[in-house]
């Protein structure tokens, strides 16, 4: 007659101790888990003490227009982060999207050149889909690959030249205003607000925590883990290519060339707000707060006219930060379960 | 064998030891003794306190009050080094085992080679084949990659990587665990090899057949404390449950199937008359498994036996769709669908998996106990893809109390739990979601006692319910103890089909012949 023990788990029959002891856990957990919230309160007292001026509405409509494009990118990313993956190929996907719409404003009016440029982003994302679903291939690999071969191809067809964008309504998204702000914040937010209902209310929502947590016990509870993930490259994609959209509305052509900062940046923003680069673990609203940290140093070095370096020296302290807070909460729960 | 009479030393004392975890009490005050060229069992639930009482000795765990000596000496708590200088050696259930390198290479690994002088490969290969001889056991050959080598084996190579540095004591978590019953005669008689050799050994174990037969004396550990320690054969197998477990829980059903006789979980009869519900015909996994038939009736349970290696899980994964090569026929409720290639076209048959490894396969340990247990069928509790957070709780809860499953703890991740609440809320995703086939993967592998007759007794409410199961489990007296029949299968071939007759279990030794080949079934 035999039988074994699981030795690693938490003996449970200690009861009162170790009940309190699990209570306060839980608290320090919940205000670690809020940890990077307590960062932007931090940034923008400091930037408010530095530019009385920066919680005037105006500013704050400019720092979510100038940081719309990459917002949107990081919603998507979130997805894909979650579902324990990820994307190198979001700013070539945004340029493309960019010389499309540019391209197509030429042909006809603003509705099917949006339409068809997301329909393209569609195409990419499945490219990144298939390669890392059904051909297996690592997804930082893949999307190294389709990053270098869409922004390629880009170039190729533009002869590396800007493509300008039809007058006449084209750029709608950054230059009509709706309560205050242009329609690409609004877009911004309904895109974070959809996000966050589908990852948290949804039947979806639940498969992507579930095969990011753990894919194999997701395929064999039976759900459909292949389409779940690819479904998160190509929700990416579109979005990328939307903010190309976005961008291209704001400068008024379409950039064929990569700003490869776009990629890490939307990276970036999901880690500072605390979703885990292992998968399984993360919310919407974490990205919201990574935006607002991001457009929040931003626009504070922007103002103090810091040079550029400074800023990508303050993001980087920023993500580390973010990362070790991740780790060590990790390391934490890990020890009180021993 | 009896521990020699004449006033033994002691080789290792416990002496009030404590390790307090936050505010868990690991091990409270514990008193221990430890004859030389003894076998010592500690015994206990999980969490008992028994395997930090191992670390403890073994200068892992860094106990923070009492005193700990090694043939007089007090250990310094928490220092590795010190402990292995004083002699003490130990062996884990998890393998420190480097699959690349060669079986000599392996066990020579870390160990101070100066005390060679510079050591020929030449010189290692004798030592190697001296260390296996000193074991009595059969010889692995050096110049063999371990990573091709059998747990049993590897395992063995760690008893002998251990036997290098000349340890006074050596301590054993759970030795046997991770191996089959018919690997485990090897690892004893390296036991009993090292007892003579005067070794002392301290064993952490939770087989009652491993216990009776090696140890000379057993501690038994509850809540942190060391309750009693006897000689072998001083207490029954019951008396040593009930110490286990308390005298109230000891004595509740929970403990019955470890007793000394399984007792009868069955419960009704199945309508004999009634057509199988599943019905599976010359199913084939290339490599695996070969041509078996099985039939499964609603309210029934098809116990699968045989030895590791038998095919017996390939065989349970290809009906749940996890063998994408699997070839067959299969005939759910009349229908004749094609066989399911992927978990989810299993599922939409009807089909559910009870995965063997808990925490690999079954469970999101980041995500709450109630979305595990909604997991295979979040639709359930939507509607239009919206969860309805009402609903979900409702339904799981129901599913979760119904296994006894704290309900209270369902918004709690699922790492915090004990492996038999894991195990439970893989079991009640199986009540929320019900199947018609559920297909039960070694169901109670890694559960405490309190548990095991528990979970089994669970399985049995699934078949009340009407859901035909399938049970596959390497513990030969659960299977028989559950099981309207037993297919036997070896090498991936069906070897017969056993059937209860009336009331009487099916025989244990009806099974294990068939199992060997030794008998034919029809």
């Amino acid at each position: 007659m035999s039988a074994t023990i699981d030795r690693d788990t938490t003996p449970e029959r200690t009861v009162t101790p170790a009940m309190t002891a699990g209570k306060k856990l839980k608290l320090r957990e919940r205000a670690a888990s809020l940890g990077m919230v307590w960062v932007l309160i931090i940034l923008v007292i400091t930037a408010t003490i530095l530019n009385p001026r920066f919680l005037n509405p105006g500013n704050l409509v400019n720092i979510l227009t100038q940081n719309a494009p990459v917002g949107i990118i990081a919603v998507g990313m979130t997805f894909i982060i979650i579902a324990g993956g990820f994307d190198l190929s979001v700013a070539a996907v945004l340029a493309i999207g960019g010389v499309s719409y540019a391209t197509l404003s030429h042909m006809m009016p603003a509705g099917p050149a949006i339409l068809i440029t997301l329909a393209i982003g569609f195409l990419l994302g499945l490219i990144n889909a298939l390669l890392i679903t059904k051909a297996k291939v690592n997804a930082f690999i893949a999307t190294l690959a389709t990053a270098s071969l869409f922004s390629g191809l880009t170039l190729l067809y533009t002869n590396s030249k800007p493509v300008s964008m039809a007058t006449g309504g084209y750029d709608f998204l950054s230059a009509q205003d709706f309560l205050g702000a242009p329609l690409s914040v609004w877009l911004l937010a309904v895109l974070v607000a959809a996000g966050w209902f589908a990852l948290s209310k949804t039947v979806y929502g639940r498969g992507i925590y579930a095969i990011g947590g753990n894919n194999e016990a997701a395929r064999l509870a039976g759900l459909p883990v292949t389409s779940l993930r690819a479904s998160t490259y190509v929700l990416t994609a579109m979005l990328a290519a939307l903010a190309g959209i976005v961008l291209g509305s704001v400068i008024g052509v379409g950039q064929p060339g990569v700003a490869v900062g776009v990629t890490l940046n939307s990276i970036a923003i999901v880690i500072i707000g605390g979703t885990s680069l292992l998968g399984g673990e993360g919310a919407m609203w974490r990205t919201l707060v990574g935006i607002l940290i991001f457009g929040t140093i931003n626009n504070v070095f922007d103002i103090l006219a810091f040079p550029q370096a400074t800023q990508e020296v303050a993001l980087g302290v920023i993500v580390l930060a973010a990362v070790s807070l991740d780790a060590y909460t990790r390391s934490r729960k890990r020890s009180g379960e021993a | 064998m009896e521990p020699s009479q004449s006033a033994p030393a002691i080789a290792v004392a416990l002496k009030a030891v404590s390790k307090t975890y936050g505010a868990t009490r690991a091990l409270i005050d514990v008193d221990v003794e430890i004859h030389e060229g003894t076998v010592h069992a500690l015994i206990g639930e999980n969490g008992a306190g028994k395997s930090t009482a191992l670390g403890a000795i073994a200068g892992r765990v860094d106990f923070d009050g009492g005193v700990v000596e090694v043939f007089g000496e007090p250990l310094e708590p928490g220092n590795l080094r010190a402990a292995r200088r004083s002699g003490v050696s130990a062996i884990y259930q998890e393998l420190t085992i480097i699959p690349h390198l060669d079986a000599a290479a392996n066990v020579f690994l870390g160990s101070d080679l100066s005390r060679f002088g510079v050591l020929s490969s030449r010189e290692m290969r004798r030592r190697y084949e001296q260390l296996c001889t000193e074991l009595d056991v059969r010889v692995i050959p050096a110049g063999v990659p371990v990573g091709t080598l059998s747990v049993a084996e590897q395992q063995l190579l760690e008893i002998m990587r251990s036997l290098v540095v000349e340890p006074r004591v050596i301590l054993f978590d759970e030795p046997s665990a991770s191996l089959a019953i018919e690997e485990r005669e090897a690892l004893y008689k390296a036991i009993e090899g090292l007892r003579k050799r005067g070794v002392t050994i301290v064993i952490v174990s939770h087989n009652f057949d491993e216990i009776e037969r090696l140890a000379d004396w057993i501690t038994v550990f509850r809540n942190g404390r060391a309750i009693t320690t006897s000689r072998r054969g001083e207490k029954s197998r019951a008396e040593l449950v009930r110490a286990m477990l308390g005298e109230q829980r000891g004595d509740q059903t929970l403990g019955r199937v470890l007793m000394d006789k399984p007792v009868e979980i069955h419960s009704r009869p199945v309508d004999p008359g009634m057509a199988p519900i599943l019905k599976v015909i010359g199913l084939t996994v290339p490599g695996a498994i070969e041509n078996i038939d099985l039939e499964v009736k609603p309210g029934e349970i098809l116990g699968i036996a045989g030895l590791v290696g038998s095919g017996r899980s390939t065989l349970l994964r290809a009906i749940a769709g996890a063998e994408p090569t699997a070839r067959g026929t299969i005939r759910l409720a009349g229908a004749e669908p094609s066989w399911p290639r992927t978990v989810r076209a299993a599922r939409k048959l009807g089909i559910g998996l009870i995965p063997e490894d808990r925490k690999g396969e079954g469970l999101v340990l980041l995500r709450s106990a109630a979305d595990n247990i909604a997991l295979s069928n979040l639709g359930a509790a939507s509607s239009g893809g919206v969860i309805g957070r009402r609903k979900l709780r409702a339904k799981v809860a129901e599913a979760a109390s119904r296994l006894n499953f704290p309900v209270a703890r369902l918004g709690e991740r699922s790492d915090r739990f004990s492996g038999g609440n894991q195990q439970k809320l893989l079991m009640a995703r199986w009540l929320y979601d019900r199947p018609r086939v559920l297909l039960a993967d070694e169901p109670t592998r890694g559960i405490d006692v309190g548990a095991k007759g528990e979970l089994l007794e669970t399985l049995r409410v699934m078949a009340a319910d009407g859901v035909a199961v399938i049970m596959v489990s390497s513990e030969l007296e659960e299977v028989l103890a559950v099981s309207d029949r037993v297919l036997v299968i070896a090498k991936g071939h069906s070897m017969g089909l056993l059937e209860r007759t009336g009331d009487q279990q099916i025989a244990m030794e009806d099974v294990l012949q068939a199992a060997f080949g030794l008998k034919e079934h029809a």
